[in-house]
C-alpha cells in the first residue's frame, strides 16, 4: 500500500520546499514579533518626548527619564514608567543654575536704590561667585557677558551695563554656577520612600531630563539608545516604527478581512445564482470597478470622519470588488460540477451547499488574492497618511508606517542630513511588503492543483 | 517474422514524488515486430498508460528509469526534446483515451489533421488542405470538404475520434498507439471506431500498432497479439486466439471472466405480478432553453424528454438503455427535479412531486437517491468519505453527529470498504472504490428508490462486475426498487427485470430483461445488440 497524503500535508511538504515562501514567512514572522513584542523590547513609549535631544541620529544615548520628573516622598512620582517600577535610582545631575535678579533705579544718572525682591541693599558686589551676569531694559533687550563690577548706592553703574543714557530702571540677573548633585531616591511599589541629595535627605526634588550625566536603575545603567535614531521632538524612532507597524499591520489585515468576507460571500452567491442574478450583481461590481476609489475613500473620511472603523470600512469597500471576482470566477466553473448536484441529492440546503461545498474549494486562489490584498491595503494607507489623511483614535494622531514616512520626507534636511527618518520607517515598509508579496505568490505555487 | 522495429530490455520505471518512489514497470521485456498488433491489456492501474506515454516521451512528472527501450535500435530513453519532436508524430503516433479533451479548440479540425505533417515539413501549403480532406475521407467523415473548415466543438466524440485516428495516420507512422480508443464512447460509436480501426490496420500491412483496454471483448479481431500486464508486469504474452481459449495468468482469466457476454444465461428476478407501482411518470417533457443576444432575444431549444410516461413497480429494477444524447440522463434528472421537467407529473407512491420547491422538494430526497456517473465528479473531494456518506444523515437531521459516524462506518462495512478508511479523501481511492461510497451515501438514508445514472460506464471491467454484484446484494438486503440507466445492454441484462430502450428523447420498446434478446423488434434495439464486442471463443470451439 502506498503511503498516502491528504492534500494539507501534501501542501506543507512543498511549502517547506519553496524558497520564496520561506523567506518571506522569516521576513513576515521577524516584523510581526517586533510589532507584537515592542512593549517588551522598549521601554519606552512612542509619544514620550525628549526635546533636548532632538534629531538625534541612530545610535545617540538617551536617559530614561522624561523632560521633567518630579519626586516627593510618599507621593507617587511624576516621571516614566521606567523610574517607577525601579527600586533604587541613582542620579548624576548637573546643578541648576542660581539665579538672582535685582531691580534698580536709577536717577539722574545715579544708583538710588537696589532692591532683590522686598529686600533692599546699599552694597552688592558681583565680582566673585557669579558665573555670568545679564541686563534688561525697560523695552525687554537683554545685554548679556557683563563684566563683573560691584554696585552702590549713590554711585554710577558702570558705563558697560547700561544700554543708554536716560535708563531709568535696570534689572540685573546673576547666575551662579551649581555644582554636581548626587540624588538618590528609593522607591517601594512605585510610591517614593526616600530621596537623598548628596547625602542629605530632602523632603522632594525635581529635575530636567538634559541635567542628567548619569543615571543607574537597580545599579544597571539607565541609558538606552536610540537605534534609529530620533525625531524632532526627541522621540525614539525605533519604537514609533513598530508601534507604527501595528496600526498599519492592523489596518492591513482588517480591511483584507473585510473585503474578504464581503467579496467571497457575494462572489460566492453570485456565481451560485448564475443567469440573471449573476449579471446584475457582477455589473454592479464593473460601477463600482469604474469608481476613482482614492477620491472616494477621502471623500468618506472628509465627511465621516478619520476614525479608525471608517478606515477599516473604506479600505475594505474598495478591495472587495477583485475578491468578489475571483470567488465568483471559482463558482462558475464548480456550480455545474456534478458533485454539487450530490449534494443537493443529499439534503443539503442552500446555506448548506454555498458554505460546505463551495467555499472551500474557492480557498485556493483566495487565500492567495488575500496575501497579496494585505500589501496593497498597508500601500493605500500609507498614501492616504502620506496625504496627511491619517487615521484618528480618540482625537489622537495614530502614526503609522505611511505617516513616518510622510514626516521622514518632510524633516529630511536640505542635504539629507536627517536621512534615518525616512530611511527605517521605509525599510521595514518595503521588507514586510517584500515578505507578503512572497508568501503570496509562494501559497499559489503550492496550492495549485496543476503542480501534483 | 520481421526484424523488431521496437524492442524493450527490461525496462524499469518508478515515479518521484515528494522523496517517494512509486513503481509503475517492473522490468518489463518485449518485442514488437513490424506491421505486428499487439493489444495491451489490463486492469486500471497496471501500467499500460504508463508504457504508452514513455513510448512517445510524454512523461511530465519525475520518473527513475532503468533497462533500455530501443526503437530502430536506437535508446528511446536517451533521446533528446529535438530528437523527440522528430519522432512524434511521423515515426510513433499515439490516439487518445478522451476525444472531448485531446482536440484543441480553437484550431480548425483540417489544421489539427495535417499538423504533424506541417511540422515535419511533409507536404507544402497547398497539397496539405487537400491531405486534410483525403485524411477526413479516409477516416470515413461525410461531406469532408466542408468538415475540414469547421472546429472542434462542431463535432460529435465518435467524429472527434476520427479527426484523431486521422491525424495520427496522416504521417503514416510506423507505430501507432490507441490509448483506449473507444472507452469515453457509448457501444455503437465504439462499434464504429474500432471498425475504423480495424481498416486502419488492415490497410496499413507495414505499420504496426498497440492498442491499449481493459477490455478483451474489442481485442478480438483487431489484434494478432495479447499482452496482459498487472502490476507494472507482464504476465502473459501470447496470441490471441491462443490466449482467450486458455487463459494461463489469474488476470487473464479475470479479465476473461469479467467481459460482459450476451450468451450468459441471466436469472431473473420473482416479482410479484401486483406489486404496487412506486412511481409513476406522466407525459413528461423536458426543453432546454438557452438564449442569447444582449437586445433581441434568440431562444434555441433542445427537446431532451419528449412525452414519456412509464411506471416502476415496488421491488422492480427498470433498466434505461440508449446512446449517449438519448436523453436519458435529462429524464433522471427531471424526474429527481435537479432540472425540473417543462410538463407532465411525476407521482412518488401516489403524491404528485412535479412542481415541489424548497423544503417539500428538500424533504422527497429522504426517499428518492442517485448514484452517479463519474464517482470522482460527484464526491466532494474536500470531505472525507466518512463525513460524506454522513452527510445526507445531518442534513436531514435524523440522528446525532456521534450515531451519523456509527451508522457511516456500519455504511462502509455494507459496501465492502474498510470503516477505519472513514478519515480518507476520496482522491486516495480507486474509482471502484470511489463509487461503493457513493452508493453507501445513497443508501444511508434507506430511501425506497435508487436511481442509478451509468454506475459502472466509467469503470474497468473487472471492477464493474464487482459493483454490480454489490448492488444485487443491497438489493436483496433492502429491498430496493431501481431505475438503472446505460449504454451497455449486457450490465442492464443482468441486473434489471425490465428493459426500456430510449432513443432522441423518446421510448422506443419496453420489454422484459429475460425475453430482450429474441423479442426485440425495433431496429435501433437490434442494432443495440449488434454494438456489443463479443469474444467468438464459443463458435470456435463448436468448429473445433
Amino acid at each position: 500500500m502506498l503511503e498516502s497524503h491528504t492534500p494539507f500535508q501534501i501542501f506543507l511538504k512543498r511549502f517547506f520546499s519553496h524558497r520564496l515562501a520561506l523567506i518571506g514567512s522569516f521576513f513576515l514572522i521577524a516584523v510581526g514579533l517586533g510589532v507584537v513584542l515592542i512593549p517588551e523590547i522598549s521601554p519606552t513609549d512612542p509619544s514620550t518626548t525628549r526635546p533636548w535631544l532632538g534629531m538625534s541620529p541612530p545610535g545617540t544615548q538617551f536617559p530614561l527619564c522624561l523632560s521633567e520628573n518630579q519626586f516627593k516622598i510618599n507621593e507617587d512620582p511624576l516621571t516614566s514608567p521606567a523610574l517607577k517600577n525601579a527600586q533604587s535610582i541613582v542620579l548624576e545631575l548637573k546643578g541648576n543654575e542660581e539665579q538672582t535678579e535685582y531691580r534698580v533705579v536709577l536717577r539722574r544718572g545715579k544708583i538710588r536704590t537696589i532692591q532683590q525682591g522686598v529686600t533692599a541693599y546699599d552694597e552688592v558686589s558681583f565680582k566673585e561667585g557669579y558665573s555670568r551676569l545679564e541686563a534688561i531694559d525697560a523695552n525687554g533687550k537683554v545685554v548679556t557677558n557683563l563684566p563683573p563690577a560691584i554696585i552702590k548706592k549713590g554711585d554710577k553703574p558702570p558705563i558697560t551695563w547700561l544700554q543708554n543714557k536716560k535708563q531709568r530702571v535696570l534689572i540685573f540677573r546673576a547666575y551662579k554656577e551649581a555644582s554636581n548633585q548626587q540624588i538618590t531616591i528609593e522607591m517601594q511599589g512605585g510610591i517614593c520612600k526616600s530621596i537623598q541629595q548628596n547625602g542629605n535627605a530632602i523632603e522632594q526634588t525635581s529635575f530636567d531630563g538634559k541635567q542628567i550625566i548619569d543615571i543607574k536603575l537597580d545599579g544597571k545603567s539607565g541609558w538606552r539608545t536610540f537605534h534609529f535614531g530620533s525625531d524632532q521632538l526627541g522621540r525614539d524612532l525605533f519604537v514609533r516604527v513598530f508601534y507604527g507597524g501595528r496600526i498599519s499591520v492592523m489596518v492591513g489585515l482588517t480591511a483584507t478581512f473585510v473585503s474578504l468576507f464581503i467579496g467571497l460571500l457575494y462572489g460566492t452567491i453570485a456565481g451560485y445564482l448564475g443567469g440573471k442574478w449573476d449579471r446584475l450583481m457582477m455589473a454592479f461590481t464593473d460601477i463600482l470597478y469604474g469608481l476613482p476609489f482614492i477620491f472616494l475613500v477621502i471623500l468618506l473620511m472628509v465627511c465621516f470622519g478619520r476614525n479608525l472603523f471608517m478606515f477599516f470600512l473604506a479600505l475594505g469597500a474598495v478591495q472587495w470588488l477583485t475578491m468578489a471576482r475571483i470567488a465568483r470566477g471559482q463558482v462558475v466553473v464548480l456550480r455545474t460540477r456534478e458533485y454539487l448536484d450530490a449534494a443537493r441529492m443529499s439534503g443539503a440546503t442552500t446555506w448548506n451547499l454555498i458554505f460546505k461545498h463551495l467555499i472551500p474549494h474557492t480557498l485556493g486562489p483566495v487565500i492567495v488574492y488575500t496575501t497579496l490584498t494585505v500589501p496593497v491595503v498597508i500601500m493605500e494607507e500609507s498614501f492616504l497618511a502620506f496625504l496627511g489623511l491619517q487615521i484618528q483614535y480618540n482625537n489622537q494622531m495614530l502614526d503609522s508606517w505611511g505617516a513616518l514616512i510622510k514626516e521622514g520626507i518632510d524633516r529630511l534636511g536640505n542635504d539629507g542630513q536627517q536621512s534615518w527618518l525616512l530611511l527605517f520607517p521605509a525599510s521595514v515598509m518595503v521588507i514586510t511588503l517584500v515578505g507578503l508579496n512572497a508568501l503570496g505568490d509562494g501559497l499559489r505555487d503550492c496550492l495549485d492543483p496543476k503542480e501534483h | 517474422m520481421s526484424k523488431p522495429i521496437l524492442k524493450i530490455n527490461n525496462f524499469s520505471l518508478a515515479y518521484q514524488n515528494l522523496g517517494q518512489s512509486f513503481p509503475a514497470l517492473k522490468n518489463i521485456s518485449l518485442e514488437i515486430a513490424s506491421g505486428e498488433k499487439v493489444a495491451l491489456v489490463g486492469p486500471s492501474g497496471c501500467g499500460k498508460s504508463t508504457l504508452a506515454k514513455m513510448l512517445m516521451g510524454l512523461i511530465q512528472q519525475q520518473i527513475k528509469t532503468d533497462g533500455q527501450i530501443l526503437w530502430n535500435s536506437e535508446d528511446l530513453t536517451k533521446f533528446s526534446q529535438r530528437r523527440w519532436q522528430e519522432v512524434r508524430g511521423k515515426e510513433i503516433a499515439m490516439i487518445f483515451q478522451d476525444p472531448l479533451t485531446s482536440l484543441t479548440p480553437h484550431i480548425q479540425v483540417g489544421k489539427t489533421l495535417t499538423e504533424s505533417l506541417k511540422v515535419h515539413n511533409l507536404l507544402g501549403n497547398e497539397s496539405r488542405i487537400n491531405k486534410a480532406v483525403t485524411l477526413l475521407e479516409e477516416v470515413q467523415i461525410p461531406k469532408a470538404d466542408q468538415r475540414a473548415k469547421q472546429y472542434p466543438f462542431e463535432f460529435s466524440g465518435g467524429m472527434r475520434q476520427r479527426v484523431m485516428i486521422g491525424s495520427a495516420i496522416s504521417c503514416k507512422p510506423q507505430l501507432l498507439i490507441a490509448d483506449e480508443p473507444s472507452t469515453a464512447l457509448d457501444v455503437i460509436t465504439q462499434e464504429h471506431i474500432l471498425s475504423l480501426l480495424r481498416e486502419v490496420a488492415d490497410h496499413a500491412t507495414e505499420h504496426a500498432m498497440i492498442l491499449i483496454t481493459h477490455d478483451l471483448a474489442i481485442v478480438d479481431g483487431l489484434c494478432d497479439r495479447v499482452i496482459v500486464m498487472e502490476q507494472g508486469e507482464i504476465v502473459e504474452d501470447r496470441a490471441t486466439k491462443e490466449l482467450i481459449r486458455d487463459p494461463q495468468a489469474d488476470t487473464t482469466k479475470q479479465l476473461l471472466a469479467a467481459v460482459p457476454s450476451l450468451n450468459t444465461p441471466i436469472f431473473p428476478k420473482e416479482m410479484a405480478k401486483d406489486a404496487p407501482s412506486l412511481l409513476k411518470v406522466e407525459n413528461i417533457n423536458l426543453i432546454y432553453q438557452s438564449s442569447s443576444g444582449l437586445f433581441k432575444k434568440r431562444t434555441e431549444s433542445t427537446h431532451a424528454v419528449k412525452d414519456v410516461s412509464f411506471d416502476v413497480k415496488k421491488g422492480e429494477i427498470l433498466g434505461l438503455v440508449g446512446q449517449s444524447g438519448s436523453g436519458k440522463s435529462s429524464l433522471l434528472r427531471a424526474i429527481l427535479q435537479l432540472k425540473p421537467a417543462t410538463s407532465g407529473h411525476i407521482f412518488l407512491d401516489g403524491k404528485d412531486i412535479m412542481g415541489l420547491t424548497g423544503e417539500d422538494l428538500r424533504q422527497t430526497r429522504q426517499t428518492m437517491q442517485l448514484v452517479f456517473q463519474d464517482p470522482q465528479a460527484s464526491l466532494n473531494e474536500r470531505m472525507t468519505i466518512g463525513d460524506a456518506i454522513a452527510e445526507p444523515l445531518l442534513n436531514f437531521k435524523v440522528c446525532s453527529k456521534e450515531e451519523a459516524k456509527e451508522r457511516s462506518r456500519e455504511m462502509l462495512k455494507q459496501v465492502a470498504l474498510d470503516p477505519n478508511w472513514y478519515y480518507r479523501y476520496p482522491h486516495q481511492l480507486s474509482g471502484g472504490q470511489r463509487q461503493r461510497v457513493c452508493i453507501a451515501k445513497a443508501l444511508i438514508l434507506k430511501p425506497q428508490i435508487l436511481l442509478c445514472d451509468e454506475p459502472v460506464s466509467a469503470l474497468d471491467v473487472h471492477v464493474q462486475d464487482e459493483i454490480l454484484k454489490l448492488l444485487e446484494e443491497l438489493r436483496e438486503t433492502y429491498g430496493l426498487t431501481m431505475i438503472f440507466i446505460t449504454h451497455d445492454l449486457t450490465v442492464v441484462r443482468r441486473i434489471a427485470d425490465r428493459i426500456m430502450i430510449m432513443k432522441t428523447g423518446e421510448i422506443v420498446e419496453t420489454l422484459g430483461a429475460k425475453e430482450f434478446l429474441e423479442k426485440a423488434t425495433h431496429p435501433y434495439s437490434k442494432q443495440l445488440i449488434h454494438a456489443i464486442p463479443q469474444i467468438e471463443v464459443e463458435i470456435n470451439k463448436d468448429g473445433n
